[in-house]
């Protein structure tokens, strides 16, 4: 029974929910004692995971408890282009990630270092005081898909659900430095937040980025996300938003901003999230790269969202496809489909335009005549030409993953 | 050996009433979820704001003079005030602290209840690497050869402080290999003979990812074929299921659980079949 364009949701849905119920069965009859009833098994070695409900999530995949890192099941991206608080993915560095509490009225956000007025803010202060802006970014963690290298890497083994699209609700950086006045030779903006080490010899996290980026007006202080406070696990009551560049720089709980004339070299920025210094940010796989800089912007990716890998169609039935595509901030500007390993490609139809941070949804229809196992390849091209490798690229940390992505579907 | 000393003054500081064994942080993290109560430094602005739970008419008292002051001293630089003149028109109407300011959400945890594998060892993993993270930062790698657990332990001492003493490490990563890393190369380096000519042989999952075995089968999961789970519980109890499972590999076939065939795999040996065949049927 091939699905309609029309229920394409109701119809996924439902064969998630059987999928999701068939998974909780067969997970009671064959796991281990002790493992949570529910479980997802990403599709590479070690991928079986427990879904665990952290507070105000749903359950989510559970990668590590403490500090916490959740990731996002796929399913969640083909229910809508925003992805839900409860269901956004959660990635910390540090075991003390959070106090106890954080009262919003005492909160406050230092700005000090080079800077003519050092401040320190209120939430009452950032949000009546300067013009609150909204923005629809894509957060993305630099280890998203860490799973899937060949050969495997270490770090949070992700599948593909470290990342997620949410409307930003904040005011730009850039006015509240420049309402504080930036000194002379300020170079670098350094931020920290609530999160602490347990042990004093590990390095706070603790991130930074060019003034110049910074004073172009994009980044926000963000305090709500999708229509709602953050989440405790995704920032509360503040965190950084810094569309188009990858998660690590998006402090969370951020309470500390230090002005600096010299580059800030902390281990999160001298020695951690650093990528291979050429053009695809790779090298050959096994190999290390003799010299690297810090992360900095997502490449393009896209997905299939429906139907899922292995689902059976009938031949000659009308197959509706959806998904989703987003890049570093050129925009999407169209979505390549191949069903012959890439030797043609036919253009799907992209959905409303939310802005060149966010996912942008696309759909097409394929139809099969002949029985077997049929691929179908996916790949976006972004406003400057960027876009996915056929094959993927290699980095000995696992980062930034963005190889043309497959499904096969089953045609009976 | 423990990081006591260092957590020490922290607890003392904010009032800690330590109620467990000596040396019980390890224990304190895995019964209570709510871990972050016992040890997180307030930050001294908060802990000033907090005080003795002042009464709220109080509270905002204070509030208003916080905000009044940090008010003023935006105002202080008058090159912004005449940049910005928002910010004079800001400054005489406080802000109201009531603005996204609904009630601070507490942080409810699921437990934590994961230990690392029983072994010789076990115990040197749960006191060293359980004080800074659960167990899974272990148990999700892949199974990664010794040199990786060896580099992953030498980060942990030097880049992240943790305190395993110096004659523990070599305990430390023989536990990890054997119990999370690559089954086949478990013993350690120092005790065998010099530089083997031959790379040791692949183990069964090794040879598996080459082949593409995952892409269509998983371990519990039905994706193209069925889980190896599955082929275990029908093929283990028979005595000729290794047999069977092996010519499965090598030959292909289909029909049996869904539409879509194996493909054969004839490049693989006699010895590599035989070591995928138990494997999978080792899965339950």
């Amino acid at each position: 029974m091939p699905p309609s364009s029309s229920s394409l949701e109701v119809v996924s849905s439902r064969r998630a929910f059987l999928r999701a119920a068939a998974l909780a069965a067969l997970a009671t009859l064959l796991s281990p004692s002790g493992f949570s009833a529910e479980t997802i098994e990403l599709p590479f070695e070690n991928g079986l995971r427990p879904l665990v409900k952290f507070p105000q999530k749903r359950p989510l995949i559970l990668l590590t408890s403490r500090p916490p890192q959740l990731e996002t099941p796929f399913s969640v991206f083909n229910d809508g282009i925003l992805t839900p608080n409860d269901a956004f993915f959660v990635r910390y560095h540090l075991a003390q990630f959070y106090p106890e509490k954080v009262e919003p009225a005492s909160f406050r956000l230092e700005i000090k270092g080079n800077v003519k007025v050092p401040v320190s803010l209120s939430l009452a202060d950032l949000q009546t005081k300067f013009e609150p802006v909204e923005t629809t970014a894509v957060l993305q963690c630099s280890g998203n898909s860490r799973g899937f290298f060949q050969p495997r890497v270490a770090g949070g083994q992700s599948g593909n659900g470290a990342m997620g699209n949410a409307r930003w609700k904040g005011v730009r950086l850039s006015q509240v430095l420049q309402a504080c006045g930036l000194g002379q030779g300020a170079r670098q903006t350094v931020f920290n937040g609530l999160d602490r080490p347990v042990l004093d010899k590990t390095p706070d996290f603790v991130k930074a980025l060019d003034v110049d980026q910074v004073m172009e007006g994009e980044i926000l202080l963000a305090w709500q996300m999708n229509g709602e406070d953050l989440p405790i696990l995704n920032g509360y009551p503040l965190r950084l938003v810094v569309p188009g560049y990858y998660g690590t720089y998006w402090v969370k709980h951020v309470n500390e901003i230090t002005i600096v004339n010299e580059p800030f070299d902390g281990f999160w920025m001298s020695t951690a999230y650093r990528i291979p210094a050429n053009d695809c940010a790779c090298v050959p796989p096994g190999t290390v790269p003799s010299k690297t800089i810090p992360i900095q912007r997502l490449n393009v990716r896209s997905f299939i969202t429906s139907p899922v890998n292995g689902t059976e169609f009938p031949r000659g039935s009308e197959i509706p496809l959806r998904g989703i595509a987003f890049d570093g901030g050129h925009g999407i500007d169209e979505v390549l489909l191949s069903e012959d390993d890439g030797a043609s490609w036919r253009e799907a139809r992209l959905g409303p335009d939310l802005g060149r941070y966010s996912f942008r949804e696309w759909t097409a229809v394929v139809k099969f005549d002949q029985p077997g196992r049929r691929e179908i390849k996916v790949r976006a091209v972004n406003g400057v030409g960027q876009t996915q490798p056929m094959k993927p690229l290699w980095n000995p940390a696992g980062y930034m993953r963005n190889v043309v992505e497959s499904i096969h579907l089953l045609i009976a | 050996m423990r990081p006591e000393p260092e957590l020490e003054p922290y607890l003392t500081a904010h009032g800690e009433n330590r109620t467990g064994p000596k040396g019980s942080i390890l224990t304190r993290s895995l019964q209570s979820p709510l871990r972050m109560k016992s040890h997180f430094p307030l930050p001294p602005i908060r802990q000033a704001a907090l005080g003795n739970s002042p009464s709220t008419s109080v509270l905002s008292v204070r509030l208003l003079l916080k905000v009044f002051i940090s008010v003023s001293h935006l105002c202080k630089s008058v090159k912004s005030v005449v940049k910005f003149p928002w910010l004079r028109l800001a400054a005489l109407l406080p802000a109201t602290a009531a603005l996204g300011a609904a009630a601070a959400p507490a942080l409810d945890l699921p437990p934590e209840t994961g230990l690392f594998r029983a072994g010789p060892g076990a115990a040197l993993a749960n006191a060293q690497c359980l004080v800074c993270h659960s167990v899974e930062y272990v148990s999700t790698q892949p199974p990664l050869p010794r040199a990786f657990w060896k580099a992953s332990i030498d980060k942990m001492r030097a880049k992240f402080g943790a305190q395993i003493p110096d004659d523990q490490t070599a305990l430390l990563v023989d536990y990890l290999v054997a119990n999370y890393g690559k089954s086949d190369q478990v013993t350690s380096a120092p005790a065998q003979a010099p530089a083997a000519s031959a790379p040791p042989p692949a183990d069964a999952r090794s040879v598996m990812v080459r082949h593409g075995c995952f892409n269509c089968h998983q371990i519990a999961t039905k994706l193209v074929g069925p889980p190896y789970r599955l082929v275990a519980a029908k093929y283990a109890p028979d005595p000729g299921g290794t047999t069977r499972v092996i010519e499965q590999i090598k030959n292909g076939g289909g029909g049996k659980w869904g539409p879509i065939p194996m493909p054969p795999s004839p490049g693989l040996s006699q010895e590599e079949l035989e070591k995928i065949a138990r494997w999978i049927l080792e899965q339950k």
